[in-house]
């Protein structure tokens, strides 16, 4: 098996963002995976060498502000003036991030296909905004363990106590300050909270990652932009209706998201199978990657009836 | 929180104004016509406590914290000098001031030149005080030059401070010491930047936001070359102080002055470093006083 380094990749995109990403297998049968929050690319560590094994072209990009990809922040160089012009954000709004995921794909990859695009929590709100932004190059996508901005179930499960950070996330400044230097047990908080076996995450690596200045910045200013995400996906909804590619649903056998995961999909897209992976709470792809595998590549078939 | 007192001996007024979006803390003293009063970098109203009983007799003095400094709200944006104009702007309608007189130091004059390019037929006067704009020289005096690093006034904070995230996690945790020694490296006199200055700045920067907010004044860089360059093509139409000290900025503040007004008269106070109305308050408030009271 191939060392995951040797399979990392680094893209200059026009939106202004150096992405980094994992690529393994070749071919036009694209899969995107798009991670989630606290966590970045190495979160598919296990399961990037079997799906490649199944066949597949996968990317695994850290997104906007995580892991290895840069993290940009309000108007840096920008010339406005603040009169004629609303202030620009970061661009942590998920329909701004999959533009960043869109030129990966097909400005700085060369690739041509429609892809299968799979996101996990945060990165399946990402996923979502993708294929509401791109369909015609969206073959298939997935979400899971995230309430999706824009659902009456996000606007239901905001406010559960467990969901406690989407609140905390969105005060400016104070949780920046309250975690500096106490990142790796916030991290283990949602690690041991969310998971079926948490010592299938990596704290050590992901609290590496996140103690790079600006890292918890940035995923802060994920969830502050989910006001924004949910009027972007009301308004491409509105527009352009539900999506009709087929759509996965993904969950953990024991999960906060077990009972909301086909409603929410339902919100958004016509064409929705869900599935549960056993012996897993949310985290996924590391408390059970052989499951997972399985499952996407078991719906992926079937989808198109192969 | 520090409290000092006008001429009389009476404490000044704190208050809290809402304008332009944000909140903002202010303290006032004295009677006579408004004169507003602009901190700079990483300071608060507190910066001119020496010099504003100096000022009360005269002057309805009215010093407030710029958004994101002191006990002022610090929002996500809007650090550039022509929102902080409005700020100020909207500060001055809200208390009742439809005419004033404007003043300040460091960034503080940045932002009072700003006010008085915002607002040229509400601004009396204007005193600019030992600073280069954006666009005019800041970042001349900042870069990595063989000149300016054996200067006594090399300026490496400005991109120092531009970079996102590194100098908040770098100094938080640090500020008393950043700040103290950064201040003081500016001055001719250390001993004026005193504990209780030191003490009043780094409660405000820890707080949460507080680093981030000084630092946005930097990153707001080049939307401030724009509106710079934007304004300068109209000269100012009130008379202008530039006043600056003999070890820091010096005669540079009179040039920066004089590309964007022909009636600016020069001010140059000995035995002065950067932080003016803490090394010499009173030579200051002599300084403003005989410009503000003065028949034009």
């Amino acid at each position: 098996m191939t060392a995951l380094a040797e399979l990392s990749g680094t893209a200059l995109l026009e939106t202004g963002v150096r992405m980094h990403y994992y690529e393994a297998g070749a071919g036009d049968d694209v899969l995107v995976l798009l991670h989630g929050w606290p966590e970045t690319s190495w979160q598919w560590r296990h399961v990037i060498p079997l799906f490649a094994d199944a066949g597949y072209h996968v990317v695994a990009p850290d997104y906007r502000g995580a892991g290895n990809t840069s993290r940009p922040r309000l108007d840096l160089g920008r010339a406005v003036d603040p009169r004629v012009e609303d202030l620009p954000s970061g661009g942590y709004t998920k329909w701004a991030m999959a533009e960043d995921i869109h030129q990966l794909l097909h400005d700085h990859l060369g690739l041509t296909a429609p892809a299968f695009v799979l996101g996990h929590d945060l990165g399946g709100q990402l996923a979502t905004a993708y294929a509401l932004r791109y369909p015609g190059d969206t073959r298939a996508m997935g979400y899971g363990e995230a309430p999706l901005p824009g659902t009456e179930v996000h606007d239901r499960m905001k406010n559960d106590p467990t969901l406690f950070h989407f609140a905390f996330h969105t005060i400016l400044d104070l949780p920046e300050a309250l975690t500096a230097g106490r990142e790796r047990w916030y991290l283990q908080h949602f690690y041991d909270k969310l998971g079926f076996r948490p010592t299938a995450v990596d704290t050590d690596h992901f609290a590496t990652a996140y103690a790079e200045p600006g890292a918890m910045r940035a995923g802060f200013d994920l969830y502050r932009a989910f006001e924004q995400d949910a009027a972007d996906t009301r308004a491409a909804l509105a527009a352009n209706g539900k999506l009709t590619m087929p759509v996965l649903g993904l969950h953990g056998q024991v999960s906060l998201f077990s009972a909301v995961t086909e409603e929410m999909g339902r919100e958004v897209a016509e064409n929705v199978t869900v599935e549960s992976v056993p012996r897993s709470g949310h985290w996924i792809a590391e408390e059970n990657p052989d499951a997972l595998v399985e499952i996407v590549t078991r719906f992926d078939r079937t989808t198109k009836g192969r | 929180m520090l409290d000092i007192t006008d001429h009389t001996g009476a404490p000044v007024r704190h208050g809290r104004a809402t304008v332009n979006g944000v909140r903002l803390h202010y303290v006032t003293a004295g009677s006579g016509p408004a004169l507003v009063l602009l901190h700079g970098v990483p300071k608060t109203w507190y910066y001119w406590h020496r010099v504003i009983p100096l000022l009360t007799e005269h002057f309805t003095v009215i010093a407030p914290d710029v958004r994101g400094f002191g006990d002022s709200a610090r929002p996500e944006g809007g650090y550039d000098m022509g929102t902080i104009a409005e700020d100020i702007g909207g500060l001055l309608t809200e208390l009742g001031h439809e005419r004033f007189a404007v003043a300040g130091e460091d960034w503080g004059a940045a932002f009072a030149y700003a006010v008085a390019a915002s607002f040229p037929e509400r601004v009396t006067k204007l005193s600019y005080g030992e600073m280069l704009l954006p666009g005019f020289g800041l970042e001349d005096w900042s870069a990595l030059t063989a000149d300016n690093v054996k200067s006594s006034h090399f300026l490496w904070h400005v991109g120092f401070f531009h970079v996102p995230d590194f100098p908040e996690m770098l100094i938080s945790g640090r500020e008393e010491v950043f700040w103290s020694t950064w201040m003081k490296n500016e001055t001719y006199n250390p001993a004026a930047i005193t504990p209780d200055c030191v003490a009043e700045w780094v409660r405000c920067s820890s707080a949460p936001g507080g680093l981030r907010a000084i630092f946005e004044v930097y990153r707001a860089t080049f939307t401030n070359i724009a509106l710079d360059e934007r304004w300068a093509q109209t000269p100012l139409p009130m008379p202008v102080l530039a006043v600056a000290s003999e070890h820091f900025i010096g005669q540079e503040t009179r040039r920066q002055m004089e590309r964007v007004s022909d009636d600016v008269q020069y001010v140059e106070l000995a035995d002065c470093g950067h932080s003016m109305a803490l090394e010499r308050p009173d030579a200051l408030a002599d300084v403003m006083r005989d410009f503000f009271l003065k028949r034009h």
